[in-house]
Formats: C-alpha cells, structure tokens, sequence
C-alpha cells in the first residue's frame, strides 16, 4: 500500500523540492505544536492524514528538524513513559514559538494570496 | 517479539556505532520505528516486513546521517577539529629546544622565528603547518560569528586578528621586513582570506587576489621607498591597506553573486 502510494507521487511528478519541504517543515510542526504536544511518529501521521498523503517526509528527518526547533527556544521537550508503557519524547510549544509561528503564518499567507491573486480559481471550479 | 527485539538491537547498535547520532537520539529513533511497527503489524504485515518497511520510511541512511549532523550547531561540530589545530598550535613551538617563559608564549602566534634551529626543510614545513593552524583558527572563529548573521564584521574582525598576529613577525624582522620574505606571507593571507570569503565566480576570486596582491604590494613599496616610512610602522599600514583593498574586493564578489543571482 505505502509502496504503490510513492509510486503514485512519483509518477505524477508531485515530489516536493527539498527547498519546499524544508521551508514548510518549520510552520507545519510548530501549527501541529500548537494543537497540544505531541511526539514524532505522531506529528509525520497527522501530516500525512491533512495532505492526504500527498505530504510524504522522510521521517527520521523530522528529528533533526525538531532538535533544531528546540535549540532556538521555539519548542521544548520532555521524555515520558506513555500509556501503552513506551519511552517517547514529547514536543511542546514555547512563547516564542507562538509568536514565529505568527510570524510564519503571515509570511505563508501573504505568498498563499500572491499566488492565487496570480492564478485564479482553480479551472475545475469554474 | 523476540526476534523483533533482535533485529531492533542490530540496528540501534548500528547507529550508536555511527558517531554521527547520539545515544538519546537513536532512543528517540527507536521509540518512532516500535510505533511504527505496531501500526504496520495492525494493517497486516508480519513482523519482519513492519520492522523493514519502518526503517525504509524513516530514510536513505545516508540521508539521515547528512541531516543529523547538519543540524548541529557549527561550534560543536567543528569542536573536534577545532581543539585539535589549538591545542597543535601550542604544541608546535616545543618542538624547538630554544624556547622558554614568554618567549614560547609568542612562538604560539608566529608561525617562523622558532623552527630555525631545525634543518631548513623541516623548518618550512613546520613553519607551514604552523601558519595553517593559526589561519584556520582563526577561520573557525570567523564561522561562528557568520552564523550570527555578523558576517561583515567576522570579515574585518578576522583580517585584523589576522593582521595583529603577523605583527610581531613583522616587528621581529624589521631590518628584513621592507623586501623580506615575511611579508610576502603576511599580506596574501591577508587578501586570500578576504577574498575567498564570498562566494563569486572562480575566475573572479583568482583575479581579485592577484589584483589585490599587485595592488598591497605597489603601495607597500611606494610607501617604504618612496616615502621613507619607518619599518616599524610599516605593519600598521600594511594591515590598513589590506582592509580596504580585501574590503573592496569582497565587496565586488558580493554585488557579482547577487546580479548572478
């Protein structure tokens, strides 16, 4: 199942550049964060459930992403046993986190309108 | 389950002895392929394809590996090579039997004066070495300031440091100095350093050096011969005239990558 859907993507050409996936990887955790604290395999689930899977990381790249995240203030973390018993390490967003999150979300939607100002509605829809 | 946990510790010993993760990183690592083997189990995989299709999801290893490292922050990832040039530079000058007290102190930041003693050739090639440690220290230290987004004063900042450290070379060899072969070794580090800072076209960078190399040397001897300067202030404008030319240069590779761009 996995297999055919990164076949899929591929085929259709809709991989994401490396630029892309890195300058979106920042607003996407930290609007996750945002939501509550969560853990690793969870937040890569969550991204792949809102883009319909069209979103697929690598996912041990997350760690680097998130260590990074926690090494400018923006989040912090905890070890803590779960409830089914496992050791993970849960993620959670700071005050200054809140406010690049803002940040980001400003930037993304000024881009988000340039590019549909330029667009138009999608064709399907008119 | 048993079999799982095996391969499981196969592969965390695999990371662990990769020095590029740290024990509580692949503890995280961990923790992320047993959750994800759990929901592959779930969906109707065995065992033994969950745990292969959880760690092919989490990436190409090398991959992974490039990624981990180069999130660290650049003081710790350049530590190693960093304390092993400093602690070199300190070492060096008790290769030479001469030295003792302050004088060993001052044979740190020069890279010459204290070889003599040994055969001509080992007395170069220490001497190289030497210098080598000094400029990438200094390049180090550079580094980090660049990263503070103070890249133009990590520029200046590093040419001066750079120039303050030749200086009792200069001073050292005063009567040799106006013609001597010190301050042809001073004043390319100098512009080198300055000029290979900025990312530009190659041509461009191996001009400006030469451009910047003809013009420091014309002024020098203009000012020494043509004006009489004392030897001993020499240095100072040497090191004046090294800023603003390195400067300009950097200044020029600048504006090309950015038309480039």
């Amino acid at each position: 199942m996995q297999t055919l859907d990164y076949l899929s993507i591929w085929r259709e050409g809709l991989m994401f550049s490396r630029e892309l996936t890195a300058a979106s990887a920042k607003p996407i955790v930290l609007a996750i964060l945002a939501r509550g604290e969560s853990y690793g395999y969870e937040i890569i689930q969550e991204v792949k459930r809102r883009s319909n899977g069209e979103i697929q990381w690598a996912e041990g790249a997350l760690y680097p992403v998130l260590h990074r995240l926690e090494r400018q203030g923006l989040i912090e973390s905890v070890w803590r046993v779960s409830d089914s018993g496992r050791k993970r390490k849960y993620y959670r967003l700071h005050e200054a986190g809140q406010q690049a999150l803002a940040t980001e979300r400003k930037q993304w939607m000024i881009t988000h309108d340039v590019l549909t100002s330029l667009w138009g509605p999608e064709p399907w829809l008119t | 389950m048993v079999n799982l946990d095996k391969q499981i510790a196969s592969w965390r010993k695999r990371l662990l002895n990769d020095r590029a993760f740290y024990s509580d990183e692949v503890e995280e690592l961990e923790s992320h392929v047993r959750d994800a083997v759990d929901r592959l189990v779930a969906e109707g995989y065995t065992e033994q394809d969950a745990f292969l299709e959880a760690t092919r999801l989490l990436g190409d290893p090398a991959m992974l590996r490039r990624e981990y490292k180069n999130s660290r922050p650049l003081a710790e990832r350049l530590f190693v090579p960093a304390a092993v040039v400093a602690v070199s530079v300190f070492l060096l000058p008790l290769l030479s039997a001469t030295l003792s007290g302050w004088y060993w102190l001052q044979a740190v930041i020069d890279p010459t004066v204290h070889y003599t003693v040994l055969s001509p050739i080992g007395h170069t090639l220490l001497s190289g070495i030497h210098f080598l440690a000094v400029f990438v220290v200094i390049w180090a230290g550079a580094l980090r300031m660049q990263r503070r987004s103070q890249r133009r004063f990590a520029l200046q900042g590093s040419a001066l440091l750079m120039g303050l450290m030749m200086a009792p070379l200069f001073l050292e060899y005063t009567a040799l100095f106006v013609s001597g072969p010190q301050y042809m070794v001073a004043l390319p580090a100098i512009v080198l350093l300055l000029a290979v800072f900025f990312k530009g076209p190659r041509l461009m960078k191996a001009t400006n050096v030469l451009v910047g190399l003809a013009v420091l040397v014309a002024a020098h001897q203009l000012l020494a011969f043509g004006f009489h300067l004392s030897t001993m202030v020499m240095p100072l404008f040497d090191m004046l005239l090294g800023l603003i030319v390195g400067r300009t240069l950097a200044q020029r590779q600048m504006a090309e990558r950015l038309r480039l761009a």
